[in-house]
């Protein structure tokens, strides 16, 4: 009997416990009155916190701001776990939602999925990759933003050096750090980009001691999309008095003096425009780009952009802001192209000789490096890679001009001009697995996990092992 | 090529971060040391580590006093510890469902309260950071005094508790008294030990020591309180105590090793070694993991660790 009452009074209070700890998370979100306008049911729902001052703190006033602006209700949910997503975005499918803004990108395939059993509920994935008849997705083309802000830095560095932390490495970061990397070297092509990767995006401290480490190794700039760790990357920025960039939005308020600028991500317009494609009835099931506008809520269908200098505008020079002002235009005129690259790339050349002249062709490969490079005169230009990959090219014009085949083998690949000046031309194509050799371009290779340093690492670890096996018997360690 | 000068800097870089990375598990660490030797293992640590992040921010924050912040943290986490107490001792629930139940419950509270006291804003409210102390005539030593006496208050004071822990544990009356009640509360009993008093005692002080090291994130590393700030140290905090062999000085060596390891990969990235950083990520444990193997030999644990007592129960 007792024992009874012993479980049953256990089990109340944990289920007490859990049934707080559960209300904390969804207890302060209020759902607005409506103030008239059409009754539409809007939810907006993510797996990041409203409190994190970035990515979701960012989304949770947009959706706030279609409440005030136009009378909606706006229901939320907040830090719901990666595997109860499906569950989330059908709870709300079946409860009549009208419009769905699914706020990260591992909402694309559920959300998918879902649309297709709920045809009336418009599910927008913003920083998807995905689509269907009721499923749209944002993907803002946040390189281009971050390409100015990797200029900029260039611009401005003392040491020559620019870093960024990152929270892990998924194709949209490493998408995001490529732009800053080309905009620096745009600036000054001899630039050090250093980068860091947390593994974390809810570790401040760690993300303080990466950007520590990184001022410690000559770094003026640092550069974050890293969530709540990125707070730690601006403390360390601030404590070593060197300038840091903001993610998603303006981060200017965290530290004044050392948030020079941060990319932008417009979401009131982002938002606003999901839900006037529903309440005008013209939802289109695809993937928008929207690329860089001048400033917040400019025309145009750009939604990222750089914050302003706020109170460090006199830190800047005159002619950098013309600078970034001409370079912002070029980027939005397509006359220079920012293009998407979801692999870490590196640098690559190569010679060529014809004659008694030596061409140098210079590049970025996410693969291989460049063997050789032959210059079959008058007709095409051939390099042998060590590995397949994503390749850029610059091939000067006195070699090769007009390009119009890239052959990998004796197969055609696709390819695009992403630049072209007067003295040479820049193209990017895939070189598909299994092929080695290209007619008119190459790659580098990062170096691999090499067998010496496998070597290292089991000699290192059989030998901690084995130190403190035996001498630690010497020293009485593990003795209770 | 780097100049000598410049590659000094990098390493007391290096081992200063090390430093700072392993004082906040270390605090924690020797909390949670104590309430296991008294026979109580409290999963609950990491919400625990929040509620003091918490409320050593809001103290802060409010007062500008960061000894008040502190008290406030040690408190936050001790009310939580005496419920863990009230759930492991007086009610004798399963001792891993009431430190997950903790764990949750701090979690939770800690955001709730956040949130009721600041709202959702974009731009979190934050405090000055807590400033560093020299130590007079130490600080200026080459290599040791950049490394050593040139931190904030609270890594002296985990320093400091190292060997007053050990002799608190070791030499005091009222550790002989955790110790057997950890070991075997019955004869402890019988001695005229009040076990559930000693109990708690050492939850509340493990709890309040956690939450200091909760603090040290919001306080000396960020100067922000963040749900999740404490991004899991309670759990690595945890494990040092089994790989410390619940005694305070390996504990200090776990933290430190723990430390080390993770400023030297934040250093070698920020190097631009062409090393894949996944394998770097992974050092901080897989070191740890090979030292434990190295020293495996018998656990050490307390007799009576996770065990309730029950008086008068044969």
């Amino acid at each position: 009997m007792k024992s009874y009452l012993k479980k049953a009074s256990v089990v109340a209070v944990i289920a007490a416990l859990v049934l707080v700890s559960s209300m904390a998370i969804v207890a302060p979100l209020q759902i607005a009155n409506a103030q008239g306008g059409k009754q539409l049911k809007i939810a907006l729902v993510t797996d990041a916190l409203f409190s994190d001052g970035g990515w979701g703190a960012a989304a949770h006033d947009a959706a706030k701001l279609l409440e005030t602006k136009y009378g909606y209700q706006v229901a939320y949910a907040e830090s719901i776990a990666i595997p109860d997503i499906e569950a989330t975005l059908r709870q709300y499918a079946q409860d009549g939602y009208d419009l769905i803004i699914a706020h990260g990108f591992q909402w694309g395939d559920p959300a998918v999925k879902v649309g297709k059993d709920y045809p009336n509920t418009k599910i927008v994935v913003f920083t998807g990759l995905v689509s269907s008849n009721n499923v749209a997705s944002i993907f803002p083309m946040q390189q281009e933003g971050t390409f100015l802000l990797g200029a900029l830095g260039a611009m401005m560095t003392k040491t020559g050096t620019l870093a960024y932390v990152g929270g892990d490495q998924y194709p949209n970061i490493i998408n995001i750090f490529e732009g800053y990397k080309q905009g620096a070297k745009l600036v000054k092509p001899d630039i050090k980009v250093i980068g860091t990767y947390l593994g974390d995006f809810d570790n401040p401290a760690k993300g303080k001691e990466a950007g520590l480490a990184q001022i410690n190794n000559g770094a003026d700039f640092l550069f974050h999309v890293a969530d709540t760790s990125g707070h730690g990357v601006i403390q360390a920025a601030k404590e070593k008095k060197v300038y840091a960039f903001g993610a998603v939005l303006d981060q200017s308020a965290l530290a004044p003096d050392t948030v020079l600028t941060s990319f932008v991500l417009d979401m009131d317009k982002a938002f606003d425009q999901a839900l006037q494609m529903v309440v005008q009835n013209k939802f289109e099931g695809k993937i928008f780009k929207p690329g860089i506008e001048v400033g917040k809520g400019a025309s145009g269908d750009g939604i990222v952009y750089l914050a302003p200098f706020n109170q460090l505008d006199s830190k800047v020079p005159a002619d950098v802001k013309a600078k970034l002002q001409e370079l912002t235009q070029a980027v939005i005129d397509k006359k220079i192209l920012v293009p998407e690259r979801i692999k870490t790339t590196s640098d690559i050349s190569a010679t060529a000789k014809l004659g008694d002249q030596t061409y140098t062709i210079t590049g970025i490969s996410s693969g291989g490096k460049i063997n050789s490079a032959t210059i079959n005169s008058g007709k095409s230009i051939k390099f042998e890679f060590d590995k397949a990959g994503d390749i850029e090219l610059t091939l000067p014009k006195s070699v090769i001009d007009g390009i119009t085949v890239v052959k990998a083998g004796d197969k055609t690949v696709e390819f695009q001009e992403i630049s072209s000046s007067d003295s040479a031309s820049t193209i990017k194509f895939v070189l598909p697995e299994g092929s080695s050799s290209v007619e008119i371009s190459g790659t580098t290779v990062v170096p691999e996990f090499g067998t010496l340093v496998a070597i290292v690492l089991a000699a290192l670890l059989v030998g901690v092992i084995g130190i403190v096996r035996f001498k630690g018997a010497l020293l009485n360690l593990g003795r209770p | 090529m780097k100049l000598a000068g410049e590659t000094e800097a990098v390493i007391i870089g290096i081992i200063a971060s090390g430093i700072r990375l392993a004082t906040p598990v270390l605090f924690a660490g020797l909390g949670e040391k104590i309430a296991e030797r008294s026979g109580i293992l409290n999963l609950g640590i990491e919400g625990m580590m929040l509620m003091g992040a918490f409320g050593g921010f809001i103290g802060t924050y409010f007062t500008g006093n960061y000894v008040i912040g502190i008290l406030l943290a040690m408190a936050s986490a001790g009310i939580l510890a005496v419920l863990k107490g009230f759930l492991s001792i007086t009610i004798r629930t399963n001792q891993l469902a009431a430190g997950l139940a903790i764990w949750l419950l701090g979690t939770g509270l800690a955001a709730l309260l956040y949130r009721l006291t600041f709202g959702v804003r974009t731009a979190a409210p934050s405090v000055e950071l807590m400033p560093k102390i020299d130590i007079p005539g130490l600080s200026n030593l080459p290599g040791i005094g950049p490394i050593l006496f040139n931190h904030d208050p609270l890594v002296y004071i985990g320093f400091l508790l190292v060997p007053l822990t050990y002799i608190f544990i070791f030499k005091t009356n009222l550790g002989l008294k955790i110790r057997t009640v950890g070991e075997n509360p019955k004869q402890a009993d019988a001695l005229g030990v009040n076990v559930y008093k000693i109990r708690y005692l050492a939850v509340i002080v493990g709890g309040a020591l956690a939450g200091i090291g909760g603090a040290y994130y919001s306080l000396v590393q960020t100067g922000y309180f963040l749900e999740n700030i404490t991004g899991g140290a309670g759990w690595i905090a945890l494990a040092l105590v089994i790989f410390g062999r619940w005694k305070s000085q390996w504990i200090l060596v776990g933290a430190l090793i723990f430390g080390m390891v993770d400023a030297f990969q934040l250093g070698l990235q920020a190097l631009g070694t062409t090393l894949p950083y996944q394998f770097l990520l992974m050092l901080p444990y897989l070191i740890p993991i090979a030292v434990l193997v190295g020293l495996y030999k018998r656990t050490g644990a307390p007799a009576a660790l996770a065990t309730p007592y029950v008086r008068g129960e044969r």
